[in-house]
């Protein structure tokens, strides 16, 4: 999938990733990987700045683990962020529902 | 290298990195502006996912080099993701200087009042229309200041970002007047100071607080200006 289709909800996706559990940059990548079957393979570096961006708004907030093999940036969802992730979902649904009215509807001689 | 270097830091142990990835931290730490924390831990986080890119091409048996490339191509331009970065940067020095100034203002002007005060006998808010009526145009400067400040603290980081049609560009401009503008009211302050001073109107030792409050409120404001510029350079017109 082209990353110009996900333009307006890459927060979204961002902030699902983090829904169940806090994740560092490269693991949130490959959960949106592993849930999309590979079909959603964002470019690496839009995450992290957008990451940090998400951080810098309150949605979600970071804190260093030094336990790793490498010092590791963790990010988890604050209050702000389930509200957000709550309305970008109300928003996608509106929007897929609006497409698909049009996309999916299929003229009538590719029906038959 | 900047790898190695960077995990020298109170951020952790060095690394031996691959040739790939030690470039391209190299070009993103030199694309990025200043020697700030904020820096080093962006440098930390790239080369964490960097190297979690490259370890999992490993496990499916690719060359550790190929890895590398493969993983920094993933990446994208190193100067394209720095801008993205700057970016962030930018907000988040417009927060701290606007916090800066709101927070200090009242103690420093405090400090002034007072030590006029004292030295005129009077009490210190008498003093307050007396301070503001030394120069035309002195109550405007300070609200110009006052204004920028909340804007660039606003503006620059926190909840009120995804409501403003600011960006950090921008909120790094107002952190960088709120610091200019700071820099003008002490040095207007200082002015008075010396003249009442010569004048013999107050004791020396009784000002040198809130003169030197003053005095390191103003290198202070210097630095967060030019830093704010800085950024605001290296955002260029993105």
């Amino acid at each position: 999938m082209r990353a110009e289709v996900l333009k307006g909800h890459l927060d979204g996706l961002l902030l699902a990733a983090l829904e169940r559990d806090p994740q560092h940059g490269y693991a949130i990548i490959e959960v949106l990987r592993t849930r999309t079957q590979g079909s959603l393979d964002l470019p690496t570096g839009t995450v992290y700045p957008a990451l940090h961006r998400l951080e810098r708004s309150g949605l979600i907030r970071s804190s260093w683990l030094r336990d790793a093999p490498r010092p590791r940036r963790v990010y988890r969802l604050t209050a702000a962020g389930r509200r957000a992730l709550g309305e970008s979902r109300a928003i996608w649904a509106e929007f897929s529902t609006a497409v698909t009215a049009v996309l999916g509807d299929r003229p009538w001689s590719a029906r038959s | 290298m900047v790898g190695p270097q960077l995990s020298r830091g109170r951020l952790g142990p060095a690394e031996d990195l691959p040739a790939p990835v030690e470039r391209y931290l190299h070009d993103l730490s030199s694309a990025l502006p200043g020697r700030s924390t904020s820096k080093a831990a962006i440098l930390a986080e790239v080369t964490d996912g960097l190297m979690e890119s490259v370890e999992t091409r490993r496990q499916e048996r690719v060359d550790r080099n190929d890895a590398a490339e493969a993983a920094v191509a993933e990446f994208g331009p190193a100067g394209d993701l720095a801008i993205a970065f700057v970016r962030e940067m930018a907000g988040s020095a417009a927060r701290r200087v606007g916090l800066a100034l709101v927070a200090s203002g009242p103690i420093v002007g405090l400090a002034w009042l007072t030590a006029f005060a004292v030295g005129s006998g009077r009490r210190w808010l008498d003093e307050l229309p007396t301070v503001l009526g030394w120069l035309p145009g002195y109550a405007v400067l300070m609200f110009l200041v006052i204004v920028s400040a909340v804007v660039a603290f606003f503006a620059g980081r926190g909840p009120a970002v995804r409501h403003l049609p600011i960006g950090p560009r921008w909120a790094a401009a107002a952190a960088t007047v709120a610091a200019v503008g700071c820099v003008a009211v002490d040095a207007v302050l200082l002015t008075h100071l010396v003249r009442l001073a010569i004048d013999g109107l107050i004791p020396v030792g009784l000002a040198a607080l809130p003169a030197l409050l003053s005095l390191g409120r103003s290198l202070l404001a210097l630095a967060a200006a030019r830093r704010c510029l800085e950024l605001r350079a290296a955002l260029g017109v993105h």
